[in-house]
């Protein structure tokens, strides 16, 4: 069983810029799952919440374990 | 910038672009550029990776055909860390010149024995400067200069003393005064011009015109027009 516990290294709040001009705030996350990463990952600012983090987390996790199965 | 990771790269692309192809690997590229590490999309088909530091990834397996999937494949050869140095030279055709190939020349000393022969002419003409020199410096004396110039030009301390006392003593209402009375002397006033402009002199009559014989009709040649 390959060990794939999450390690979060860095999470800060971005903004972004849309080609249009407009801007919008993200949080970026930084993360490993074991030994594999770094995983970068961003997030709506006025939608993130730890559970959507924790899916986002999990789904990598699941195909982490498909591919070494 | 993130460093790159192609784990976590294929990881990424199976769990959230399911649907496999250059479209979906261009959006993953616009949407997670952490994940490319810089790279850029390249190959005819745009399903290849290109590192900055020189390797190429293969990311799809039989790119536009119904068994297309994610993959990540190192197509340089230069194995899980890439060539030692990507950029490096390749030997070449030129090599360094062998510089003892070139002589250099003998020093020849032209210009010491003319310096010294001119140096040598020179010898007896600064000795008479010299001589000169010490001559003006006694004859030079500071005493008769001060006695000339006592002889010749008054002192200025006393000239300029007097100066001043007369300035203490002038009174600045008199010179207003003064120059008050100026009015009555110089009139100021505006006046017709009391002289009469001097008669016009007749012009220099010409003489008549020369008579046409003298200069008789040239016919001047047509010239052609300009288009």
């Amino acid at each position: 069983m390959v060990d794939l516990t999450p390690e979060f290294t860095d999470i800060r709040d971005t903004v972004r810029i849309e080609r249009d001009g407009t801007t919008a705030r993200e949080k970026r996350v930084s993360f490993y799952l074991g030994k594999f990463g770094p995983f970068v990952e961003y997030f709506d600012a006025a939608t993130f919440s730890d559970g959507l983090l924790r899916g986002r987390v999990e789904a990598l996790a699941q195909t982490l374990r498909a591919v070494h199965s | 910038m993130t460093p790159f990771n192609g784990d976590a790269l294929l990881v990424m692309l199976l769990t959230f672009y399911p649907i496999v192809g250059p479209a979906a690997l261009a959006r993953a590229r616009a949407e997670r550029p952490e994940y490319f590490a810089g790279g850029v999309i390249i190959g005819r088909e745009g399903d290849a990776l290109l590192l900055p530091d020189g390797r190429v990834f293969d990311l799809i397996f039989n790119v536009n055909t119904p068994i297309q999937r994610w993959q990540i494949l190192d197509v340089t050869g230069g194995g899980p860390g890439g060539p030692d140095h990507p950029f490096r030279n390749v030997e070449g055709p030129l090599v360094p010149i062998d510089e003892s190939a070139f002589v250099e020349p003998t020093p020849h000393a032209v210009f010491t024995p003319l310096v010294a022969a001119s140096y040598q002419e020179l010898t007896p003409r600064d000795n008479a400067i010299g001589v000169s020199q010490t001559t003006l410096t006694e004859a030079s004396s500071p005493g008769d200069l001060e006695a000339a110039l006592s002889a010749t030009i008054d002192p200025a301390f006393p000239a300029l003393n007097q100066e001043l006392a007369s300035l203490d003593q002038s009174v600045p209402a008199d010179v207003l005064d003064a120059a008050r009375q100026q009015g009555f002397v110089i009139d100021a006033r505006e006046h017709d011009l009391d002289e009469h402009a001097p008669p016009e002199l007749p012009a220099d009559d010409p003489g008549p015109p020369p008579s046409r014989t003298d200069y008789p009709d040239v016919e001047i040649p047509q010239l052609p027009p300009p288009f």
